[in-house]
C-alpha cells in the first residue's frame, strides 16, 4: 500500500481504498476454532479469500460459512497436519480454488499438559508432529505457490511458552514452539530472495473455547498477572497476523511478535 | 455489511503527539497519522516542517526543543487544548552523530551527554508530561523509535547512540508495565538500515554504501520511512490492543543473518 504526497489523496479511512488483503488468498491451518478461527475472520474481513483446515469436517463447513463475508469467501478443507500429503493437497486446493496462494498462517497445534515424569515417547511425538513437524510440512507444501506471489507471507502461531517462558506440564509443547521459532529464523533467510517474509506471533493468555472450563476464579487470577488486566481475545492475535500478512510489513521478517498484554514484563509476576 | 476498507484505519477522532516530526521517520509518521484521520500535533527542533504534505486541518507543527522540560510540558498542554484529547505519543526525536559519536574509550563527554539527553532523557520528559493527558483521554499508546543498535550493537562504534537506544527500549518496558493497568500501552520500533535524511550524508560520501547495505539485508533492499510509519500505525492501532512492552524489529532480516 502506498499513499501519495498529495494532501487531497484519499485517507486510509476512505472506503474507495482497497482493504489490506484484497485479492490475496490465505490458508489458515487449525482455523475452525479458537485463535485460528479469529485469524480467519479478520483476514476475511480484510478482503482475503481464506481456506481453513481442521480435522472435523462438519464443524469446519459450518465455521467457513460463518466466517465468509459478501466480499471474501471462506472454504473448509479437511486436513491432518501430521500428514505431509494432507498439507500438499490443502495448499493445492487453496491455489486451485482461488487462483493463488499468498499467505500461510500455520496455527494448528495441540497443548496437552503432561508432566515430564509421566511423559511417554508417544506423547512427545504427538506434540512435536502436530506442532513442529507440521510447520515444516506446511512451509514446504505452500512454498511453490508463495514463490509465485508478489507478496508471499508465512506466519507461524507460536507461544510465549517455550520461546520466552516455561510452564509445568508444557515441556514438549514449549520445545515445539521454540523449535518453530528456530525454524522460522532460517526459513526467513532462505526465502527472502523471493520477497517472502516469515514471522511468528507469540500469544500469551488468550480467551479460547477451552478456557471457560477453568472457572471464573482461575480466569481472574490469570488476568491479575497481565499488566493490561485482561485476557487476550483471538481478535488480538489476529490483529498482529493481519499486519504481518499485509504489505505494511514487507520489510519485517524473521520476527516473533509477542501478543500477551505485557505478561512477560514483570521481574516477579503477581 | 460495509465493504472491507483499508486497515488500520481507526484513527478518526484520535489525537497524536509526534516528536522528531521534522525528520524523515517522524515526518512520515505524523503525515500518515493525519491522513489516516488523526489530529496530529507535530514537534521538532527545526524551525519549519519538512514538507507541505500534511492535511492542514488536522496537522499542527510547533518548534520544540524536547530536552527543555518546561517547554515540553507547555507543548503537550497546547496539544491537549488544540485536539481536546491525547491518545498517542510517538517519541521520534533522536540524533545519530556519525562524525562525533564513537567508542566509550574516546567519545567526548559533551557528545555523550547531548546524545543521551536528546535520545533518552527527552523521551522520559515527553512521556512523563504526556501520561496524565493520555490517562485523562481514557488510555492510549506510546511508540518509541529505537534501533537494532539498541538491541545489539552499532556497526561502527556509536556508543552514545547505541546506549541511548537500549535505554529507550528499557524505558518503554517500564511504561508498559506501570501504565498497562490504566489502559496505556508502550512499544518500540527497532529499525535496521533505513534510508532517511539523517543518514543520507553517509550515502552521499560513499555511494556504494547503499548497495552494500542492501546486499547484507536478506530482503535485499534498504528500508524506507514508509516501512517504519506502517509499523508505527500498527502498534498504535486497535489491531495491537493486546501488544505492550514489545520491540518490533523492522530490518528486512538484517539481524537474523550473521553472514
Amino acid at each position: 500500500m502506498s499513499h501519495g504526497t498529495d494532501p487531497g489523496a484519499p485517507g486510509l479511512t476512505t472506503p474507495a481504498v482497497p482493504a489490506l488483503l484484497t485479492g490475496r488468498t490465505a490458508l489458515v491451518t487449525g482455523g475452525t476454532r479458537g485463535i485460528g478461527r479469529g485469524i480467519a475472520e479478520v483476514l476475511c474481513a480484510a478482503g482475503a479469500r481464506v481456506v481453513i483446515s481442521g480435522r472435523d469436517a462438519e464443524r469446519g463447513q459450518k465455521v467457513a460459512d460463518e466466517v465468509a463475508t459478501p466480499y471474501a469467501p471462506c472454504r473448509f478443507r479437511r486436513a491432518d497436519v501430521r500428514r505431509q500429503e494432507d498439507l500438499e493437497s490443502l495448499a493445492g486446493y487453496a491455489a486451485e480454488q482461488f487462483g493463488s496462494l499468498d499467505v500461510l498462517v500455520h496455527n494448528a497445534g495441540v497443548y496437552p499438559e503432561v508432566p515430564l515424569a509421566e511423559m511417554s515417547e508417544a506423547d512427545w511425538d504427538l506434540i512435536h508432529d502436530t506442532n513442529l513437524k507440521s510447520a515444516f510440512f506446511a512451509f514446504r507444501a505452500c512454498l511453490p505457490f508463495l514463490q509465485q506471489s508478489p507478496a508471499g507471507r508465512i506466519i507461524f502461531v507460536s507461544s510465549i511458552t517455550g520461546p520466552v517462558t516455561g510452564y509445568p506440564g508444557l515441556a514438549a509443547y514449549g520445545a515445539s514452539k521454540a523449535g518453530m521459532e528456530g525454524f522460522m529464523r532460517t526459513a526467513a533467510i532462505e526465502v527472502a530472495p523471493y520477497r517472502i517474509t516469515v514471522n511468528a506471533v507469540a500469544p500469551g493468555s488468550i480467551r479460547t473455547e477451552g478456557l471457560a472450563d477453568l472457572g471464573a476464579q482461575a480466569i481472574a487470577a490469570m488476568e491479575a498477572l497481565i499488566p493490561l488486566k485482561r485476557l487476550g481475545e483471538p481478535r488480538d492475535v489476529a490483529g498482529a497476523v493481519l499486519y504481518l500478512a499485509s504489505d505494511l510489513a514487507s520489510f519485517v521478517t524473521g520476527q516473533s511478535v509477542v501478543v500477551d498484554g505485557g505478561q512477560i514484563l514483570p521481574e516477579i509476576p503477581g | 455489511m460495509e465493504p472491507p476498507t483499508t486497515q488500520p484505519a481507526a484513527f478518526g477522532g484520535r489525537a497524536a503527539f509526534v516528536t522528531g516530526a521534522g525528520g524523515g521517520m517522524g515526518h512520515r509518521i505524523a503525515a500518515d497519522l493525519a491522513r489516516a484521520g488523526a489530529r496530529v500535533f507535530a514537534v521538532d527542533v527545526k524551525e519549519t516542517p519538512p514538507g507541505p504534505d500534511c492535511p492542514g486541518d488536522r496537522y499542527t507543527y510547533r518548534r520544540l526543543d524536547v530536552t527543555q522540560e518546561a517547554r515540553v510540558a507547555d507543548a503537550l498542554g497546547e496539544a491537549f487544548a488544540t485536539c481536546g484529547r491525547l491518545d498517542y505519543v510517538v517519541n521520534g526525536a533522536g540524533v545519530g552523530w556519525f562524525d562525533r559519536d564513537g567508542s566509550v574509550a574516546t567519545v567526548d563527554r559533551d557528545v555523550w551527554d547531548r546524545v543521551l539527553d536528546v535520545n533518552l532523557t527527552a523521551a522520559m520528559l515527553v512521556s512523563r508530561h504526556a501520561l496524565p493527558l493520555v490517562r485523562r483521554s481514557g488510555g492510549g499508546a506510546f511508540v518509541h523509535l529505537a534501533s537494532v543498535a539498541g538491541l545489539r550493537t552499532a556497526d561502527d562504534p556509536m556508543d552514545a547512540y547505541q546506549v541511548s537506544k537500549a535505554g529507550l527500549i528499557s524505558l518503554s518496558r517500564a511504561l508498559a508495565l506501570q501504565y498497562g493497568p490504566l489502559g496505556i500501552r508502550s512499544n518500540t520500533i527497532c529499525p535496521g538500515a533505513i534510508l532517511t535524511p539523517m543518514i543520507q550524508p553517509l550515502y552521499d560520501q560513499d555511494p556504494a554504501r547503499a548497495e552494500r547495505m542492501a546486499s547484507r539485508t536478506p530482503l535485499r533492499r534498504l528500508g524506507t520511512v514508509a516501512d517504519v510509519s506502517s509499523a508505527c500505525r500498527f502498534l498504535l492501532s486497535d489491531d495491537a490492543a493486546f501488544i505492550t512492552g514489545v520491540d518490533l524489529v523492522v530490518d528486512g532480516g538484517w539481524t537474523l543473518a550473521l553472514a
